[in-house]
């Protein structure tokens, strides 16, 4: 991912000059921003240890629950694990039936046997899921006939602007273009 | 001043009848008509009409404080004339006029072939020297000569015998109706307009008058120009006029004085007064040039002097090359004059000659040189060229219509021939001194092929009183640069449409007259090819002679010019500006205001300025406007990559959204 927007920042820094600065600025900063990013999940993970030992029964629970998302992490390899994210993201939410049944119970190792045999629980958790991997599969549709509409209207734009120039300045304004 | 339908008019008061000719009141190249003073009819009045391209010194006289011998105009001034029919209609034009009251006596001889009365010394004194030294002393404060004294021009007050009146002079060239017999060597054998025009010549010419009129007989009658000339260099004018006749004392006195050939010897008006009233002089001994002790053959004589062969070679130019390449010359100064170092002079001059104009005419820069060498009192020589150093101006305006002798007297000058002249002088005058000042100034001028330059200023420049002679408004007769836009606006109406208020003539007239420096519009004129810089060249030279002469009332020109510039208009890129700009033209145009037109659309002006400036960044805006446009169009946005990069993270983002919502309700359900 943030070889693609370096790509596009480099493409769009062709109309100005200091575009290229600024990927190139992108570029050295990719290592140490890696880095810095790395850190960020182990104190997340720091932080969320105590939590899970605490509510252990819910976590070895949610554990489970999460099994499609750990299968996402590990064929999802592109650079900012987005795909990772969307799966997971519903997965977790799609996972609250069994928390609700795990903290309905009290909370106690008991209540993971009864809750892992929910059925309605697993539906939930492997239809979250699916609705993130089924987002992943739809949103670039979506999102190239958005961009597609932008690209249309933007260059309309500039079209007009400059058919106001050669209207203001007559068509020698169009001699500064290079030969074809 | 102006005609009322076919009648010419000059100064509301004498009628000038273009339908009667008095062929006998001819004056050279100014023709005679009949002329009537209405406020006192019965007058018999002629008027003289000077031609309109050269110049005319009657235009500029000054008023007359008494009656002197001699017929002065009545009236001087332009008027509308007649010139010629075009196409059944009558064409006008402007020329100058000088009207004169007929002389109640007889002329004094009507033909060059007429025999002259015979005077003692008495009657020579009182009828002719007496008025002629009255004429010339007025002359002199005047500071015009009369340049005419000769018997055909001179009239008796009444009959056929008694006082006399000087004939009129104004009209043409000076000294141009001269017999060669009444100029002194360097006038006679320049050409008839390239004469000289002092008081000293007509000195010289009141001598051979009264010579003659003391022999009864024109001096040297029957010879060639050529031998008339040569006689005078050779035995000095008076010995080679007299031929033998027997005079008194004082008379040959007074004549020596007059014919002297060196004019700082010759008399002087004062000179003769004293001569009147008795004083006794030192006579004048005639300078004779050295002689050779052998002759030298050349143009089908013997020559025995330096003068005598330059003029036989100015006689003989085609033969005179010849004999310069032969070295006949070297060797007869060397042994004719016994000077071994006569061979030093004459390579210098080949030096000088080969150094200065054009490759072609070495030979002919030679030959001449070699005659300023030879004959120092002999006029400059170029081909057909001959011409007084005083009279390059005249003899310009007079050949500058002549394709060959005006190329020739470019090529003179080009040539520094004139300067030459002046080098082999033996004594600079003061007014050599402004004469060669002039020239050097000239120089630079004359070798710049555009226009306002080359021979077109050197005429304006030599001669003050040249009519402007542009082919748009020659028959204006502009000789001051205030007429110069009134005629131009007069002219236009009758030329073809798209005829530029510009030529060579025009420019090289207002360059000579203007006083102040028009390098800048005369460099926008040099390049045609540029014709937006050359027509605001064109209309910045007009606009500086209309801050120094401001006339408001010029609307045919105001309508040309806004016509020109409507080029110059459309090179400003904005469209917008190109409407504001053609209505500003046109007021301005319509108001005569040249100077605003051209600080309006001037090339450093603001107006311009601002529109270069802003059509160079719109350029660059457009480029910048179509760099982006190509991006977009080769996918700049939707590409897939970037598509699929972009859909990544939006899901991320949307299921993220969505989990967050469920978690929210989750944790709203759980309190509840």
């Amino acid at each position: 991912m943030a070889q693609a927007a370096t790509k596009g920042a480099a493409t769009k820094g062709a109309t100005t000059k200091a575009a290229p600065a600024k990927g190139a600025a992108g570029k050295g900063a990719a290592a140490p921003r890696a880095a810095k990013k790395g850190g960020g999940s182990l104190l997340i993970i720091l932080l969320l240890l105590p939590v899970a030992l605490i509510l252990l029964p819910t976590t070895m629970v949610v554990f489970l629950a999460m099994i499609p998302t750990m299968v996402a992490r590990i064929v999802d390899t592109a650079p900012g694990r987005h795909l990772t994210i969307t799966v997971g993201s519903l997965n977790f939410a799609g996972s609250l039936w069994f928390v609700h049944d795990v903290w309905a119970d009290g909370q106690s190792f008991a209540a993971v046997q009864p809750a892992l045999s929910d059925m309605m629980a697993w539906l939930a958790a492997l239809l979250g899921a699916a609705a993130g991997w089924t987002i992943h599969w739809v949103m670039p549709a979506i999102s190239g006939r958005i961009a597609a509409t932008k690209s249309t209207v933007r260059l309309a734009r500039l079209r007009k602007r400059q058919a106001e120039l050669v209207e203001q300045w007559g068509e020698p304004v169009r001699s500064g273009l290079p030969p074809p | 001043m102006a005609d009322s339908g076919d009648k010419v008019i000059l100064q509301d008061r004498f009628e000038i009848k273009p339908s009667a000719r008095l062929a006998a009141f001819d004056q050279g190249t100014a023709q005679a008509f009949a002329a009537e003073d209405l406020s006192h009819p019965g007058r018999k009045l002629f008027a003289l009409i000077a031609s309109g391209t050269l110049p005319c010194v009657g235009l500029h006289l000054p008023e007359r404080r008494g009656q002197i011998p001699v017929l002065w105009p009545e009236a001087v001034g332009m008027v509308d004339w007649p010139v010629r029919v075009e196409g059944g209609a009558q064409v006008w034009g402007r020329r100058p006029a000088m009207v004169y009251l007929q002389p109640a006596g007889e002329r004094m001889a009507k033909t060059e072939d007429d025999p002259l009365p015979r005077l003692n010394e008495q009657m020579l004194t009182r009828t002719i020297l007496k008025p002629a030294v009255e004429m010339l002393r007025e002359f002199t404060l005047f500071a015009v000569p009369h340049r005419a004294i000769r018997p055909t021009n001179i009239y008796y007050a009444a009959g056929s015998s008694g006082d006399i009146v000087f004939g009129p002079c104004f009209g043409p060239m000076p000294g141009a109706d001269q017999p060669v017999v009444y100029e002194t060597v360097e006038n006679g054998l320049a050409n008839r307009h390239g004469r000289s025009a002092s008081l000293a010549d007509d000195i010289y010419a009141l001598g051979v008058l009264l010579l003659a009129l003391y022999m009864g007989r024109r001096p040297l009658r029957g010879m060639s120009d050529e031998q008339v000339i040569a006689a005078k260099i050779n035995l000095g004018s008076f010995s080679a006029m007299s031929q033998g006749e027997k005079f008194s004392p004082t008379m040959a006195e007074l004549l020596r004085g007059l014919l002297s050939d060196k004019v700082a010897e010759r008399w002087t008006v004062r000179n003769i007064d004293m001569w009147m009233l008795g004083q006794y002089f030192n006579p004048v001994l005639p300078t004779l040039p050295q002689r050779a002790t052998r002759p030298i053959r050349f143009g089908g004589g013997e020559h025995l002097s330096k003068p005598a062969i330059a003029l036989a070679m100015a006689c003989h130019w085609d033969e005179a090359i010849d004999f310069v390449d032969s070295g006949q010359l070297e060797a007869w100064l060397q042994r004719g004059f016994n000077d071994e170092k006569a061979a030093e002079p004459l390579a210098q001059i080949r030096g000088l000659a080969f150094s200065y104009g054009p490759g072609g005419g070495v030979k002919h820069r030679t030959v001449s040189r070699m005659i300023e060498f030879m004959g120092s009192s002999l006029p400059i020589c170029y081909k057909g060229i001959r011409v007084h150093i005083n009279s390059l101006g005249t003899m310009l305006a007079s050949v500058i219509d002549q394709g060959p002798l005006r190329s020739e007297f470019a090529e003179l000058l080009r040539g520094r021939l004139a300067q030459g002249w002046l080098e082999q002088q033996p004594k600079m005058t003061p007014e050599l001194t402004q004469v060669r000042r002039m020239l050097d100034a000239l120089d630079p001028l004359i070798d710049r092929p555009g226009p306002g330059y080359s021979i077109e200023r050197a005429l304006y420049e030599l001669e003050p009183l040249s009519p402007c002679r542009s082919d748009l408004i020659a028959d204006y007769c502009v000789t001051h640069l205030r007429d110069l836009l009134p005629a131009i606006d007069a002219a236009l109406p009758g030329v073809d449409a798209g005829t530029l208020p510009m030529d060579r003539h025009i420019a090289a007239f207002i360059a000579a007259r203007i006083g102040r420096g028009v390098e800048r519009e005369l460099n926008a004129l040099a390049n045609m090819a540029d014709q937006t810089a050359y027509r605001l060249g064109v209309l910045r030279l007009l606009a500086v002679v209309h801050g120094v002469h401001p006339n408001h009332d010029l609307p045919r020109l105001g309508e040309t010019i806004a016509a020109m510039l409507m080029p110059v208009i459309d090179s400003f890129h904005r469209l917008k500006s190109r409407d504001e700009l053609r209505a500003k033209v046109k007021q301005f145009a319509g108001k005569s205001q040249f100077q605003e037109l051209a600080d309006l659309l001037d090339e450093e002006g603001p107006t311009r300025q601002i529109d270069q400036r802003g059509f160079i960044e719109a350029q660059q805006h457009y480029v910048a406007l179509e760099k982006e446009a190509q991006w977009l169009e080769n996918g700049g946005l939707t590409h897939p990559e970037l598509i699929k990069a972009s859909s990544r993270m939006s899901a991320a983002v949307t299921s993220a959204l969505m989990a967050s919502a469920v978690l929210a309700g989750f944790a709203v359900m759980m309190v509840a």
